[in-house]
């Protein structure tokens, strides 16, 4: 049975999408067999960012509304073995807003496959409500930010009252991607560490990953920065994946300027 | 920086300010973000109190009292 990650944040552009395909494929390199859903229905993305966006034949809607067979309209990543995606359809069709349909969709991945990622839209609604109701586990994703940072508060409170399995009694696991760490403004002082989230949002941390201008070089030519070579974010990523595969990797520095490139050449040597 | 240089300068620097600034905002929203499940819960009073008396309409506030959260639910009835 499929581990299903939503991946939310309450404000827009803090990097959710590029989290999700970032995870997404470090975990299928990591030997799950992983599907990434665009649940930002109306707003496809995740596409683009996967270089897959010639590939989309049938969307999500299509499958929740019977018009295509999930198999017909999981896409299979030609560079990452163990690698589906489905897209998000362009329009916004009121019908995907069936929890029944959600459901049905949701259990059928679980049944394929090991990891399951769901890239929610932004906010606190509809489509945001969806990628939490069967999730197993949230990753919220945040910047080093006041609005991202008090977003976040608020979607941390709301997974337990939407979740599904948290209404069944369970735990839905709760982790925290800090992401566009600028080392030099941490250390000037002029943007809040890791260490003051922590202390404000009572959440665990999954990683943290680093201003990394590769990633609009990434989304530029649709190869996520986990495939590129000696990136800072895509080796945050890669370590990110490595947790959540239940491997031990160990918290590194991104926050100070020398501790991140002494450490970036010993990570190096070990690749 | 060292970290007695940091010590000093941890106070003014704008990622304090944040921080402080954001320990009050989102102690005031958790305060104010009431039910998670509030527009349910309150359809279901609704419908409770349907069963037994003629209501206009119902008012839920979550109001905290020094020790204890106290939620007040006030019912409108129809005269
Ligand atoms: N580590 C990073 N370094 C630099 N830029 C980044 C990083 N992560 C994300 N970005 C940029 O931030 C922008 C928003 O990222 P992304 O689309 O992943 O956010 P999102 O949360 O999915 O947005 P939306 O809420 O609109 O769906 C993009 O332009 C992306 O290139
Ligand atoms: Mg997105």
């Amino acid at each position: 049975m499929g581990i299903v990650f939503a991946v939310i944040s309450g404000k827009g552009g803090v990097g959710k999408t590029t989290t999700s395909a970032n995870l997404a494929i470090g975990t299928a390199i990591e030997g799950k067999k992983t599907v990434v859903v665009d649940f930002d229905i109306g707003q496809r993305n995740l596409d683009m960012i996967l270089g897959l966006e010639n590939r989309v034949v049938y969307d999500i809607t299509n499958v929740m509304d019977g018009d295509a067979t999930l198999s017909q309209a999981l896409i299979k990543d030609k560079r990452q073995e163990n690698l589906y995606f489905l897209a998000a359809s362009q329009t916004k069709d009121k019908s995907v807003l069936d929890r029944e349909k959600v459901k049905k969709l949701i259990d059928q991945l679980k049944e394929e496959f090991d990891y399951i990622f769901l890239d929610s839209p932004a906010g606190i609604e509809g489509g945001f409500e969806h990628t939490i109701l069967y999730a197993d586990n949230v990753i919220v994703v945040v910047n080093p930010e006041v609005s991202s940072i008090r977003d976040a508060d608020r979607v941390i409170g709301l997974v337990d009252a939407k979740s599904h399995k948290a209404k069944e009694g369970e735990r839905v696991g709760k982790f925290l991607v800090i992401t566009r760490i600028d080392p030099d403004l941490i250390e000037k002082g002029e943007m809040i560490s890791t260490e003051d989230i922590l202390d404000i949002l009572s959440i665990n941390l999954l990683g943290k990953v680093p201003e990394d201008k590769r990633v609009i070089d990434a989304s530029n030519t649709g190869k996520p920065v986990i495939l590129h070579e000696s990136s800072p974010a895509g080796e945050a990523y890669s370590r990110i994946a490595k947790r959540l595969c239940g491997i031990d990797v160990p918290f590194v520095d991104v926050e100070s300027p020398e501790v991140r490139g002494f450490l970036q050449k010993i990570t190096g040597l070990f690749k | 920086m060292s970290w007695f240089g940091n010590l000093f300068k941890k106070e003014t620097t704008s990622a304090h300010i944040a921080k402080d600034r954001l320990m009050i905002a989102i102690a005031t929203d958790r305060q104010n973000s009431l039910i998670p499940n509030m527009d349910e819960m309150r359809a279901e009073i609704i419908r409770v109190l349907e069963k037994y008396i003629c209501i206009n309409d119902i008012e839920i506030k979550k109001e905290n009292k020094g020790e204890v959260d106290l939620l007040e639910i006030e019912v409108i009835m129809k005269k």
